[in-house]
């Protein structure tokens, strides 16, 4: 049987009629083949609609993903680190908190949002995982919706991965005193210097 | 001394170029005159990509206080000081876009020179100086290109390194191992590792502005002592002092330039126009992102090499460098006319090379 | 005595009021920008050589990770040292292997690498770097006898390494070589990257052995 078996759930604790039992069990038998721990449909789709690289590390503590023995992926964790990844799959509705290790915070943001449930049903058309986890969600603080950053195939956390355009629109307004100082101390040199040249022609 | 002996044409050629006599501040400085007339907006290139080279001395300075050239702490020691030290994102996109401003800068001035026949004699060592502290530009940017020891950077100095150590193939007999032993010395071990980060952060920071300092002194001394060229066949006689008036128009044009970069290196994370991937920590076990290019100056070379035979590339680079160096023989006696159209025809391979050369390949390559 | 006739002639401009004043103003200009770009950024060239003060929840983050990244370093070297020192590199007992779970490994060209128990009863190894664009290849068998590799979805026949024909992988996975030795380190049989065995390979004799990689084949 498949090492998944243990994180799969027992039959007799979700339907107790006989053919309820079958039905499950084949349902279950399914689930189980597919690499439950990664999705790289939502990859696909931000590559596809960014037209840029996209990795497992948008949502993934590791870049290669979960499968593998390296920090971050599901062979590296400790029976207690296994048991947060179990959280996470019965955290069926949005709002409950989790810290799944093999997940980064915008991962574990998307799975609070949403829920397991919704994310999953999400894989069909993971276009619509932007409008589903909204634009309240900044993360790394670059003005950026992490739904847009996940749009645009930019790293949701990590303020200087970004659509540039936007952010240059929302550095400038950040930085304006700065900006408008320099500027103001351009214009006096350039004045100075313009004056100067005068007096020696 | 014979006259036409090798000891006093020798003599006779430095002295020429090298004109002594000159040497002083009324001639070098107060009586220098700047021709004014179309192209004299070309005077201003070099003063501009002197400019980027102290930004970058000032901010490679600032950023040796925080960098750490070591497999384990180089990406963390960039990312601490783009997190947490004051201005530390702002002195680091300084370097990053001053860096590109510089190679683009040096190459305009490059095409502009050529254009104006500025290697005409007794300017011969300005030129070949000049051409010299370009590739040394080149190779700033390649060494500089490996410090963050993040995916894009590491993968692109083996491809880059690979390429070179391929030269050997075209070479006979044990030749042919002189790439190969060249590259693994400039590795410092079989792979890129620890080595190849030690050796190039040494090339970046010391050896390589040594350099720089040695040729640019020569560069600027020879400039001031010979002044500026004629720039246009037919000089309309209308000229400008250079101090002061030269001078401070430099100047203004350098706090300008300064302002637009300080402005864009605030606004613009220079990492913002790479996929994130690229940018993550080097893992030796892990994948190669796709997408991995060497830095925009380089696609001149990067894309021919992906769509043409390795031979066609490598032959026409050589070409070009012998070229580059023989410049003041070969075109001695050629008008500026033309002149101003192989610098044109270069500019616009350039400019299509780097600007659409992702699309080329794909129609050449689908 | 002053001789320079320049500082004469700037001496003269300066006598002349409007020179003066366009000297004056073009001080004034300079001064004034110097001053203010010098207020702007004191404070921060101070802080930069200063250096962060970060707090004691950013102080953990960053030694957790660099200790993280010293820890890959050491193993990194490790693994290079025991490859270059050892000939034989143990992978796991041959009862520790199983048909559909590959334990992961890192092979002598120091790659990610998988062993499965073959359905010969014997070791079966495959590079798990996948042939597309490096990315490690996933350790679970499915149905159809295929591992996948996450990235972009290329699945490989464990069998024989070879990716499925829509898969962006156009090569297959290498397979390595292995050898079996009983408890004593004798061999009692072996495996060759291109498939050929040698020795005894009796389930009876297998009992207890374990299953290295060899540098010999390299």
């Amino acid at each position: 049987m498949l090492w998944l078996d243990h994180n799969c759930f027992k039959p007799s604790e979700i339907c107790p009629g006989p053919l309820s039992v079958l039905v499950t069990i084949f349902a279950i038998l399914v689930i189980c083949q597919l690499p439950v721990h990664s999705y790289p449909e939502f990859q696909a789709y931000s590559e596809k609609h960014s037209g840029k690289t996209v990795d497992c590390a948008m949502c993934h503590v590791n870049a290669e993903g979960p499968i593998g023995i390296l920090p971050g992926q599901l062979g590296s964790l400790s029976p207690a680190d296994m048991e947060k990844v179990n959280q996470v799959r019965v955290a069926m509705s949005p709002g409950v908190k989790v810290d799944s290790p093999i997940l980064n915070k915008f991962g574990n943001q998307i799975i609070k949002t949403l829920g397991e449930q919704r994310f999953l049903e999400l894989k069909s058309d993971p276009s619509k995982l932007a409008a589903a986890l909204g634009k309240n969600s900044d993360l790394d603080g670059d003005g950026i919706p992490d739904s847009d950053e996940y749009m645009d195939g930019t790293d949701p956390l990590n303020k200087y991965s970004g659509n540039p355009g936007l952010l240059f629109i929302n550095n400038f307004s950040r930085y304006h005193r700065h900006i408008l100082l320099a500027v103001v101390a351009t214009a006096l040199l350039g004045y100075g210097i313009v004056n100067l040249l005068k007096t020696f022609d | 001394m014979k006259p036409d002996s090798i000891t006093y044409r020798l003599a006779h050629f430095l002295s020429t170029r090298f004109p002594v006599d000159k040497m002083n501040f009324q001639a070098m400085v107060e009586k220098k005159e700047v021709p004014v007339h179309g192209l004299s907006w070309g005077y201003y290139t070099g003063g501009l990509t002197f400019l980027f080279f102290m930004i970058q001395v000032a901010t490679g300075l600032l950023l040796l206080f925080y960098y750490q050239p070591t497999v384990s702490e180089a990406n963390l020691s960039i990312d601490y000081m783009m997190k947490y030290v004051t201005a530390g994102a702002l002195i680091r996109n300084m370097h990053a876009w001053s860096s590109s401003c510089m190679i683009f800068m040096a190459l305009v001035h490059l095409l502009v020179a050529f254009a104006m026949k500025a290697f005409d004699k007794p300017r011969e060592i300005i030129w070949i100086s000049g051409v010299l502290l370009l590739f040394i530009t080149f190779a700033f940017g390649f060494t500089g290109y490996l410090l963050p020891w993040n995916q894009i950077a590491v993968n692109a100095t083996k491809i880059g390194i690979q390429a070179f150590k391929d030269t050997g193939q075209y070479l006979p007999g044990l030749l042919s191992q002189v790439p190969k032993i060249v590259m693994e010395t400039f590795q410092g071990e079989a792979t890129v590792g620890q080595a190849t980060l030690g050796r190039f952060y040494a090339l970046h920071v010391v050896i390589l502005p040594l350099a720089v300092l040695m040729l640019v002194v020569t560069h600027l001394i020879s400039v001031q002592l010979h002044g500026m060229s004629q720039g246009v066949d037919r000089p309309s006689h209308k000229t400008e002092r250079f101090f002061p008036v030269f001078f401070f128009k430099d100047i203004f044009l350098w706090v300008l330039v300064f302002v637009a970069l300080f402005i864009i290196s605030i606004c613009l994370p220079f990492d913002s126009l790479s996929p994130y991937p690229l940018l993550e920590p080097y893992n030796a076990f892990g994948s190669t992102p796709p997408g991995i290019k060497p830095e925009w100056y380089f696609y001149f070379l990067f894309y021919p090499l992906e769509m043409l035979p390795f031979w066609v590339v490598l032959l026409a680079m050589t070409a070009l460098v012998v070229v580059l160096f023989l410049t003041p023989w070969i075109f001695k006696t050629v008008s500026r006319r033309f002149l101003r159209f192989i610098a044109l025809a270069a500019t616009a391979y350039l400019l299509i090379i780097t600007l659409f050369g992702q699309q080329i390949y794909a129609l050449v390559r689908p | 005595m002053n001789t320079n006739p320049q500082s004469d002639k700037f001496a003269a401009h300066l006598i002349d009021t409007k020179d003066r004043r366009y000297f004056l103003k073009g001080v004034f200009g300079i001064a004034a920008g110097a001053a203010l770009l010098l207020a702007g950024s004191i404070d921060k060239v101070f802080r930069f050589f200063f250096g962060p003060r970060l707090s004691r929840n950013e102080e953990l983050e960053m030694m957790q990770q660099r200790i993280e990244r010293l820890k890959a370093t050491v193993g990194l070297r490790q693994l290079e040292l025991e490859r270059k020192q050892a000939d034989y590199i143990l992978i796991a007992s041959l009862s520790e292997l199983d048909s559909t779970t590959g334990k992961y490994f890192i092979d002598y060209q120091m790659r990610p690498a998988l062993a499965f128990l073959g359905k010969d009863g014997l070791p079966m190894l495959l590079c798990a770097k996948c042939t597309h664009l490096g990315c490690t290849v996933g350790n679970q068998v499915d149905v159809r006898g295929k591992i996948l590799c996450p990235c972009h979805i290329s699945y490989f026949d464990v069998t024989t390494g070879e990716p499925d024909a829509n898969s962006p992988a156009k090569t297959p996975l290498p397979h390595i070589g292995w050898v079996l030795m009983d408890k004593g380190g004798k061999v009692i049989a072996s495996r060759l990257s291109s498939g050929e065995t040698k020795g005894n390979t009796n389930a009876g004799a297998l009992t207890g052995a374990n299953v290295y990689i060899t540098s010999k084949e390299t």
